[in-house]
C-alpha cells in the first residue's frame, strides 16, 4: 500500500517534471511559451489563477506580463511596486511566499482583488543572479501549497525567467539598433561648399552604444558639425544619446557660440539625466567656411587634415564631459580655415586601446589621415584603426571637408 | 572579471585600493564601493589607482559619480598613483584636474 503511494508520487513527479520541461515548448515564441507554461502550471497545481509578472527596467515595478485567469490584469498593465502587495513581496524578500488566508489588503491589483482569492503561492523569477521576475498561482478555495508545489512552480519560473529574459534583451537590442539607425543616417544633408561623410560601427563586445554624431545647416548659413559619446551601452545609452543629439540641435539654433551651446545642454544633462556623463565637441563654421569656432566637453581632439601639411590635432583644451558641473565656464577656439582643409571627428572606440596610450591611437590616426575626399578620408582612418581589429567598443567618424 | 577592492584606514583618510580595468563591465562594481564608503566618519576619500591600467569612458563617470556623493555629505574625494596610461585618458576627458585635486 505505502509501495504504491510513492510510486504514485514519483510517477506524479515525473509527469509535472516532464510537462515543464517538454523540449516542444521550446519551439513557440515567448508569448506562447509563457502562456503555455502558465495554462500547464495551472493544471499540474489546480490553481485557479497564474501569472507572471516582469521587472521593469527602473528595476522598482513589476508588470503583468502574462496571465491565466486573470487576463484583465494583463490589458490593464496592471504594476505592482516592488515591496508592496504579493508579488512584490516576494520580490523584495527573492524567495517562495505561500499565503493560506489572503487578506484583501495583501493584495495590490485591483483585478487580483475582485477574482476573490483566498490562497495564493509565489516565487521569484531569478536569471544569471540577479531577479528579472515573479511567477504567482492563486486558488479560490482555501489551500496550503507544499514543498513540492514550491519545487514546481520554481521550477516553471526558472525556464520562464530565461524565457522572458531573452525576449527582454534581443527587444533592447533590436530597438537600440533601430533608434541608432534613424538617428545616424548613413547620408548626410548635402551642404553648399562641403564634403561630407561618416561611419558608425557598433562594438562588438557592447553591440550598439552611445556614440553620435550631427551635421546641419543654421538659418544664419552657419553650419553645426558636432560628435559625442554617452558612457554606458545599449537601449538606455542610446535613448540618452538620442536626447542630448536634438536638445544639442535645440540649443545650436538660439546662439552661435558652441561654448554657450554646450552650457546650456550640460543643464539639461546634469538635472534630467542625473545619472549620464556625455562627452562632446560642438563645432561652428561660419557661413563664409573660413572659420571655425570649436568647444570641447572632454572628448578627444578633432583633427585638421591640411592640404599642404601633415594632420595636425586642434590646439583644445578639453573642458569637463557633459553632466559634471555646469556652473564651469567653457572655452572656445577659433581657427582659420583655408579651402580643402578638413575636420575630423572620431569617438575614442576608434582609437582607444588597452595597454597603449591615447596619443599613440591619435599618432597613428594622424598618419592615415590626407587631405582627399571625406568618404575616403573615412575609409582610410577606419581601415588604419580598426583593421585586423574588433572593435569592442563603438565607433563614430565624421569628416567634414570645405571645398576649394 | 571583476575588480579587486580593497581598503585602507588611515587617519581620517580611508583609502579604496583598485586593481583590474574600470571598464563597462566593472563600473557598477566600483560605484558599489563608492557608496558603501559615502557619508562614513572618513573626512578623505583617496582611491588608490597604482593597479590599474585601463580606464573607459564608463570607468570614468564612476569616478566622477563617488566624487559627487563623497561631496555631497562633506567628505573630499581624490585619486591618487595614476599610471601615465591611465593619466593621460583623465587629461583628454577633461576631469583630472577635478578627480586628482589639482584643481585649476
Amino acid at each position: 500500500m505505502t509501495d504504491d503511494v510513492l510510486h504514485t508520487d514519483a510517477g506524479t513527479h515525473l509527469r509535472r517534471l516532464q510537462a515543464i520541461t517538454d523540449a516542444a515548448l521550446s519551439h513557440l515564441g515567448v508569448e506562447d511559451l509563457l502562456a503555455e507554461l502558465l495554462e500547464r502550471t495551472c493544471d499540474l497545481l489546480r490553481a485557479d489563477t497564474a501569472a507572471v509578472l516582469l521587472l521593469d527596467s527602473s528595476g522598482t515595478e513589476l508588470v503583468v506580463t502574462a496571465a491565466k485567469g486573470l487576463e484583465e490584469e494583463v490589458r490593464q498593465g496592471i504594476r505592482v511596486p516592488v515591496g508592496q502587495g504579493f508579488a512584490g513581496t516576494v520580490a523584495a524578500r527573492a524567495e517562495p511566499v505561500a499565503v493560506e488566508r489572503l487578506h484583501p489588503t495583501d493584495v495590490v491589483s485591483p483585478v487580483l482583488r475582485a477574482k476573490g482569492l483566498a490562497s495564493m503561492l509565489g516565487v521569484p523569477m531569478i536569471s544569471t543572479g540577479r531577479l528579472v521576475g515573479v511567477l504567482h498561482v492563486g486558488t479560490r478555495t482555501t489551500r496550503r501549497f507544499g514543498p513540492e508545489d514550491i519545487e514546481l512552480l520554481r521550477l516553471v519560473a526558472d525556464r520562464a525567467g530565461l524565457a522572458a529574459q531573452a525576449r527582454t534583451s534581443r527587444l533592447d537590442r533590436a530597438t537600440a539598433v533601430a533608434l541608432q539607425r534613424s538617428l545616424l543616417p548613413d547620408r548626410l544633408p548635402s551642404v553648399a561648399g562641403l564634403d561630407i561623410a561618416a561611419r558608425y560601427v557598433p562594438g562588438a563586445e557592447v553591440g550598439v552604444g552611445g556614440d553620435w554624431y550631427d551635421l546641419f545647416a543654421l538659418p544664419s548659413g552657419h553650419v553645426g558639425i558636432a560628435i559625442g559619446d554617452v558612457a554606458g551601452s545599449g537601449l538606455h545609452a542610446a535613448v540618452v544619446m538620442g536626447r542630448i543629439r536634438s536638445a544639442l540641435r535645440a540649443y545650436a539654433l538660439e546662439t552661435l557660440d558652441p561654448g554657450d551651446v554646450l552650457t546650456r545642454l550640460d543643464r539639461k544633462v546634469r538635472l534630467f539625466e542625473p545619472d549620464a556623463m556625455a562627452t562632446a565637441v560642438y563645432a561652428v563654421l561660419d557661413p563664409a567656411r573660413a572659420v571655425l569656432n570649436v568647444s570641447s566637453a572632454g572628448h578627444l581632439p578633432p583633427l585638421l587634415v591640411h592640404p599642404d601639411r601633415p594632420a595636425a590635432p586642434l590646439a583644445i583644451r578639453p573642458d569637463l564631459p557633459l553632466g559634471v558641473d555646469p556652473a564651469r565656464p567653457r572655452r572656445v577656439v577659433t581657427t582659420g580655415i583655408t579651402a580643402g582643409t578638413g575636420l575630423f571627428l572620431y569617438t575614442d572606440g576608434l582609437v582607444e586601446r588597452r595597454a597603449r596610450l591615447l596619443s599613440v591611437g591619435i599618432e597613428a590616426l594622424l598618419a592615415a589621415l590626407r587631405p582627399v575626399p571625406s568618404d575616403e578620408m573615412c575609409a582610410s582612418a577606419m581601415a588604419a584603426l580598426l583593421h585586423g581589429h574588433t572593435a569592442t567598443d563603438d565607433v563614430a567618424v565624421l569628416a567634414v571637408r570645405t571645398i576649394g | 572579471m571583476s575588480l579587486g577592492l580593497s581598503l585602507r584606514h588611515g587617519g581620517d583618510t580611508i583609502t579604496v585600493c583598485v586593481s583590474g580595468d574600470i571598464d563597462l563591465r566593472t563600473a557598477a562594481q566600483l560605484e558599489d564601493a563608492f557608496a558603501g564608503q559615502t557619508g562614513g566618519s572618513a573626512a578623505t576619500v583617496v582611491v588608490d589607482l597604482t593597479e590599474v591600467e585601463f580606464v573607459d569612458s564608463a570607468g570614468i563617470n564612476a569616478l566622477l559619480k563617488g566624487q559627487r556623493g563623497a561631496q555631497s555629505h562633506g567628505q573630499a574625494f581624490r585619486i591618487s598613483g595614476t599610471r601615465p596610461l591611465v593619466r593621460q585618458v583623465l587629461e583628454m576627458t577633461g576631469v583630472w584636474d577635478l578627480l586628482s585635486g589639482h584643481e585649476r
